[in-house]
């Protein structure tokens, strides 16, 4: 009944103009899914291996999402950021924010990660129709969720039933 | 029963209370946990909600929250502590809470509310605040209770008024009653009350022996109302004053005689220090001593003995007193009883008896010097003599001590006079006369004796004392006196009869001579009248104014005779004597003698006089030969002034007296006035025989009267007589 025993501190951010408060949240957004959604086991060789949060192509958070998850933890796994220039560097990764910057290259970037047990975030709805499994979208300074279920499913990943009620259901565009 | 009834309705409530608040507990208790697990169910459903910031989907869920109608409010704040989401929609923001608090729920008066953290895995994502309303539910639930409440309150109280109703005919009443005695004992310290004994139970034994103490406590408080009033009686009736005092020297006890002897009262004094009120400011420090010397040593001197001390009275006078201090252990308490006697009166007695000693003592001293003193036991036995007996007597004191006085019986009185003594002093009456006594030396003394007898108190002698003085001088000169008198008489009684013989051979020689000499002077005076009437012619002028000489002198020496033979028969003559008015008599010789003097101015003045006994001629010769007296000496004057008078002595005797502003005389010749014969103015001026007032003398004389004279040449004269008041002349 009461499952919170562990309780965190959320790294306290601070807003500084309305591009940095809108990449604030979105760290934290990447940094929240590692609660809602659940990773195949083997996607951790080991028991502390790291939590890794990657971000793929031009990054927009600056130091932003390093300072969201510094000194953070999921089940044990410590957090840590990456970030890629190329899909093909993309090793161990849990949850990967793909920059707009890679639109050319996205078909290759899902091609490759298929099957590997990584969450693929965007801001673009080009992106999640095209094999991407959440966007994050903003609206009236708000940023809503839109979740591609199927792509999950498919790379095996579950994700919980409370995130997907805050989020929007869309479906991969039939080919 | 009312007892009974209410510690039901008591117990009841206190139970029912007890039991409606762990009631309320367990009410309170209950809707935590139903809001903590509602605020679980809102705070895993909203995780999503928060962690990704969809309002819209947080409001569903909080709106979830209408299915539970009590819940007043709920929100949701995000990790950084801002309000996130509110319930219901349009909520006021100053509902809830700006800021969450801590975990957990509290009541604040009816609500119901707290916080629940929402976490996510490890993952912190804010806080649901719930607020629910407990009242409505509350009241349903209360109201539910107080009736199950009363409806068992009602039922236990019928239960219990019947058990009561039962209990209170066998027990309560009586022991009601028992309780209702106790209590008018207390109130009214009546202990003659007795319960009534209502049945053979165990309260009956308890109503016996209730009355058994009643029984004992008024016995005993019998017999001490008796003790205390015995002992206050006594207290009171001591002629004592009776002062009980503590330790510290407070009056703890005061009787009635206490109360007269120093003018305080009872109530006045208790508790007050004793010092200050009966001791003498001088004695205090020594009272405060003594008492600590007992507190020290639980010994004092002064206790136990009677002393003599001055004590205070409330009007600052001292007066003597005696003392005597007891220490009464009653208990652990020690008190001083003070008895006291006021002893002023004893003192002064003391003082005046020894006065009065000192006053004996020198009383006999003085009466040794003056007197001779004896005294004698009943029996006439000497037992005490003084120096003077014994100088008097010429016996030493121890010769005298055990005989009787005949050691120095004289012999000179009879008998009977010793026997009248003894009677006399024998019957305690004081006896008092001259004794002729014998001293050893066989010398004869008188003493003026005075016997007294003192008597025991059967009323009979026990001794006598006899105080003497020597009067044996006096009896001598007595005795010549005596003698001497006797011979005197005795001479006088032969010298009057002489006397009386002398005179009456006088008086008849007298008698005789005036007789006889008067026949021969009538010769003379008748011859010599023949011969002038027979030779008048013949015979010369010359031998005429000789005749008339020879009849002249015949005359008056025939004049001569009478008043002789007048006066020496008032010397013979009895005396008539008659009640006699005199200023009859007056007014008669004053008229005669008018007319005998009617060319001369004679103013006369007679006084009242008296109506007296006595010879009727013989006054008449006196106020006649005084009055002729005065009319012949004031021959000279013009007016002459003749006045009659009478005293009314307070010697019991009438003064008279006739006084005239005639010639007077010679005092120093005044012892001739009244002589016969004697005569104090020549014959040429005044004529007359010079036995007027020889007259006057015999008659008053012979009437038990005086006569005298007074006067003062050309003044004057004044002669007096006197005759005596009779029961009759009382004027």
């Amino acid at each position: 009944v009461l499952p919170f025993l562990l309780i965190t501190t959320a790294p306290r951010l601070h807003a500084q103009n309305p591009t940095t408060s809108e990449y604030v949240l979105k760290a934290v957004f990447l940094f929240n899914f590692a609660q809602f959604v659940e990773w195949p086991p083997e996607t951790f060789p080991s028991s502390d291996a790291p939590f890794v949060i990657g971000v793929l192509g031009n990054d927009p958070f600056g130091p932003l999402l390093d300072e969201t998850v510094r000194g953070e933890s999921v089940g044990g796994h410590p957090l840590t950021v990456q970030r890629f220039a190329r899909v093909e560097e993309v090793v161990a990764c849990h949850v990967l924010y793909i920059s707009t910057s890679e639109s050319r290259r996205l078909d290759e970037i899902v091609a490759h990660l298929r099957g590997r047990g990584v969450l693929t975030v965007s801001d673009s709805e080009r992106f999640i129709v095209r094999g991407v499994m959440i966007r994050l979208v903003t609206e009236r300074n708000r940023i809503r969720l839109r979740v591609n279920l199927d792509a999950a499913k498919a790379a095996g990943l579950t994700i919980s039933s409370k995130l997907l009620r805050a989020a929007e259901i869309v479906s991969s565009e039939e080919e | 029963m009312v007892v009974i009834l209410v510690t039901t309705v008591v117990v009841m409530v206190l139970m029912r209370g007890a039991s409606f608040a762990f009631e309320v507990g367990v009410f309170r208790n209950s809707r935590v946990r139903q809001i903590a697990t509602l605020g679980e169910v809102i705070a895993a459903n909203s995780t999503a909600a928060l962690a990704f910031r969809n309002q819209d989907d947080a409001s569903d869920i909080l709106s979830a929250l209408q299915a539970e109608e009590h819940i007043v409010a709920a929100a949701l704040y995000d990790a950084d502590g801002k309000l996130f989401s509110t319930y219901p929609k349009g909520l006021a923001a100053d509902s809830v809470p700006s800021e969450p608090g801590g975990g957990g729920y509290e009541f604040v008066d009816s609500m119901l509310s707290g916080f629940q953290p929402v976490v996510e895995g490890e993952r912190h994502l804010g806080t649901l605040y719930l607020k629910l309303d407990t009242g409505v539910v509350f009241q349903q639930w209360l109201l539910g209770s107080i009736q199950i409440a009363l409806a068992v309150m009602a039922f236990v109280l019928l239960v219990a008024y019947a058990l009561s109703r039962v209990l209170q005919r066998h027990i309560s009443a009586p022991i009601l009653s028992l309780a209702d005695n106790a209590r008018v004992v207390s109130e009214q310290h009546d202990y003659s009350i007795r319960a009534v004994k209502h049945g053979d139970d165990e309260v009956g034994m308890l109503t016996d022996a209730f009355n058994q103490m009643l029984g004992q406590i008024e016995q005993q408080n019998e017999a001490l109302k008796e003790s205390e009033g015995r002992a206050r009686g006594i207290l009171n009736a001591a002629m004592s004053a009776v002062v009980v005092i503590d330790t510290s020297g407070r009056v703890v006890e005061w009787n009635a005689r206490a109360e007269s002897m120093f003018g305080r009262t009872r109530a006045e004094v208790l508790g007050q220090d004793v010092a200050v009120l009966i001791v003498p400011a001088r004695h205090r420090e020594r009272l405060k001593k003594v008492m600590q010397m007992f507190r020290a040593k639980g010994e004092a001197q002064i206790l136990n003995r009677t002393i003599e001390v001055n004590a205070l009275r409330r009007d600052g006078a001292e007066f003597p007193v005696e003392l005597s201090i007891v220490p009464l252990r009653t208990g652990n308490v020690v008190t001083f009883c003070g008895f006291i006697t006021d002893i002023t009166e004893r003192k002064q007695s003391e003082m005046r008896i020894r006065e009065s000693l000192k006053d004996i003592t020198d009383l006999k001293t003085a009466l040794d010097e003056h007197a001779i003193v004896a005294i004698t036991d009943p029996q006439g036995k000497i037992t005490y003599v003084n120096e003077k007996f014994c100088a008097i007597s010429k016996f030493s004191r121890e010769e005298l001590i055990g005989q009787d006085h005949r050691i120095i019986n004289s012999g000179h009185h009879p008998k009977e006079f010793f026997r009248d003594l003894w009677t006399t002093i024998g019957q305690g009456r004081v006896w008092q006369g001259e004794i002729k006594n014998r001293a050893k030396d066989g010398t004869i003394y008188w003493v003026d004796t005075t016997i007294v007898p003192f008597l025991g108190p059967n009323g009979k002698p026990y001794q006598y004392v006899a105080v003497r003085a020597d009067v044996t001088e006096r009896k001598r000169v007595e005795e010549q006196l005596h003698n001497l008198n006797l011979t005197l008489e005795r001479h006088v009684a032969e010298r009057t009869a002489q006397l009386e013989l002398a005179n009456k051979e006088l008086e008849a020689f007298s008698y005789s001579v005036s007789h006889d000499l008067r026949a021969p002077l009538r010769h003379v005076d008748g011859f010599a009248g023949l011969l002038l009437k027979s030779d008048g012619p013949l015979v010369s002028e010359r031998g005429r104014r000789y005749l008339d000489h020879i009849a002249q002198s015949a005359k008056q020496m025939g004049t001569l005779i009478d008043d002789l033979l007048v006066f020496s028969r008032m010397g013979r003559s009895e005396m008539r004597i008659t009640m006699v008015d005199l200023n009859k008599l007056v007014d008669e010789t004053i008229h005669a003698l008018r007319l005998e003097t009617n060319e001369r101015n004679i103013r006369w003045v007679r006084s009242d006089l008296p109506v007296v006994r006595g010879d009727l001629p013989m006054l008449r010769q006196v106020y006649v030969n005084l009055l002729s007296n005065s009319v012949k000496y004031t021959r000279p004057r013009d007016p002459a002034v003749i006045e009659i008078g009478c005293e009314d002595d307070a010697n019991g005797e009438f003064v008279f007296h006739v006084r005239d502003n005639g010639v007077g005389f010679e005092m120093e010749y005044v012892h001739k006035l009244f002589g016969v014969f004697q005569r104090l103015h020549r014959a040429e001026d005044f004529e007359g025989t010079g036995i007027g007032l020889a007259n006057v003398r015999r008659i008053i004389t012979r009437h038990g009267g005086r006569t005298w004279a007074e006067g003062k040449p050309d003044q004057g004269a004044t002669v007096y007589f006197t005759l005596p008041k009779t029961p009759e002349t009382q004027s």
